[in-house]
């Protein structure tokens, strides 16, 4: 396996250099570099592979292969990029359980031009959190996760002022809660304090048991959708196909949307901010999608060991 | 942009008899428009005809041609994954081309300590 290996070189190198005293400055700078490889990024634990963009010596990858297809092994789906087979970070076989799934992950691979850029990678990254685990979150771990944005969810915050963000509001937001209310036979009321709603308890039981409905790959991408919707309403109309991304993206960032009708858009972050969102929860949409229902066997995997 | 209102407003409830020639025009233009995002994005050397991934779009098409209504989560589920797809093609290739447009060189460390008259350490090896 390459990290175990990797981290023996790393190890006999930093014994062998004990004895050569060097300026602090330097040592903290290369520690860094390759310290750094086998940290998880701290802002987003989810992107688990900005680090794997550069090697040892902090470059960036080169695109190593030609091709990437699909192959499939015992009901799992295999990407092979020119005859090797893919691997998560942590050296495990790479295996996803549905066949579109793996199509899009090898065409996102395929879609790397000189340098491998896996920040773009979306759905690549999601299927890595979901074998390899690196957090040890148990099946209730992400759930609660979740279930914690019930309470802070977007769409339920309403701002008193100015009149006219208010009145956008009702219009944007309140049909879908209305839909919500009316599809989950829930209740589930708006608040214009900064005190978190008073939630229900038939509805955090009706929710938690929709959420722990789906199996070990979707939880983990509904829960990157909720993450970065920051509402699980939203997610939901999503995956119920009542809501595009485009729309629903459009809801979830309606105060910015509202301020830069007012005072201007700036092209360089705003619209790059809708783009990368866009992006990160239509994969979290996808692999939702297509790790649900027929459309992927179940197996046993590995969240279903722990409670 | 006027197409994913259009289609916002196509898929709200009040809107469940649709036309069958619209349905078929939302159709094909989202055929259209995964076909233009593939060949963008996929390798220049092959035919896109030959790729695996342009294949099962095409047969997900042929299949669905009746009805996109597959499992009961609602009307044209087959067709709003394939615009989920093409929203997440075309956002990444725009935030790339947004990247390019605004990217500015980072300094090097000697020239940013080069900034407040520092020079670096040497280093021993």
């Amino acid at each position: 396996m390459a990290a175990p290996m990797n981290t023996c070189k790393h190890l006999i190198r930093t014994l062998t250099r004990i004895r050569k005293p060097k300026p602090i400055n330097v040592c903290f700078i290369r520690k860094y570099k390759t310290g750094g490889e086998f940290l998880y990024s701290v802002q987003d634990p989810l992107l688990n592979s900005h680090w794997l963009s550069q090697n040892k010596t902090g470059q960036e990858l080169k695109k190593f292969y030609k091709n990437a297809s699909i192959v499939q092994n015992q009901g799992w789906f295999e990407v092979n990029l020119d005859q090797r087979k893919l691997r998560t970070p942590t050296g495990n076989l790479f295996q996803v359980p549905s066949e579109p799934l793996a199509l899009a992950i090898a065409t996102e691979w395929n879609s790397q031009k000189e340098t491998i850029k896996r920040q773009a990678m979306h759905l690549t990254t999601l299927s890595n959190t979901v074998l390899d685990n690196p957090m040890q979150r148990s099946r209730g771990d992400i759930v609660r996760g979740v279930l914690h944005f019930l309470e802070t969810d977007t769409i339920l915050y309403r701002s008193t002022e100015p009149q006219e963000f208010l009145e956008l509001q009702k219009q944007e937001w309140d049909p879908v809660l209305k839909w919500f209310r009316s599809s989950y036979q829930v209740e589930l009321d708006s608040t214009t304090s900064l005190m978190p709603p008073e939630i229900p308890e038939n509805t955090e039981e009706v929710i938690t048991r929709k959420v722990n409905s789906l199996n070990d790959w979707a939880l983990v991408g509904f829960q990157y959708g909720v993450e970065n919707l920051k509402s699980i309403i939203l997610m939901l109309a999503i995956t119920d196909k009542r809501l595009t991304v485009e729309k629903a993206v459009q809801l979830a960032r309606l105060e910015t949307l509202y301020q830069t009708k007012i005072w201007g858009n700036v092209q360089w972050h705003h619209d790059v901010d809708i783009y990368q969102l866009q992006s990160r929860v239509a994969a979290a949409a996808l692999f939702v999608h297509w790790c649900s229902n027929d459309m992927a066997t179940t197996h046993k995997t590995t969240y279903s060991n722990q409670t | 942009m006027d197409m994913e209102v259009f289609i916002c407003t196509m898929f709200t409830p009040s809107h469940n008899k649709m036309a069958n020639q619209q349905k078929v025009n939302l159709g094909r233009l989202l055929y259209k428009r995964l076909s233009r995002e593939m060949k963008i994005t996929a390798n220049p050397k092959e035919k896109l005809y030959d790729t695996p991934v342009f294949q099962y779009i095409a047969n997900q098409f042929r299949e669905h041609q009746v009805t996109t209504q597959k499992l009961c989560k609602g009307q044209n589920e087959v067709m709003m994954v394939g615009q989920t797809y093409l929203c997440m093609l075309e956002s990444l290739r725009k935030s790339e081309e947004l990247a390019q447009m605004y990217k500015t060189t980072e300094r090097s460390i000697e020239q940013s300590a080069n900034l407040v008259g520092l020079k670096l350490p040497t280093v021993d090896h």
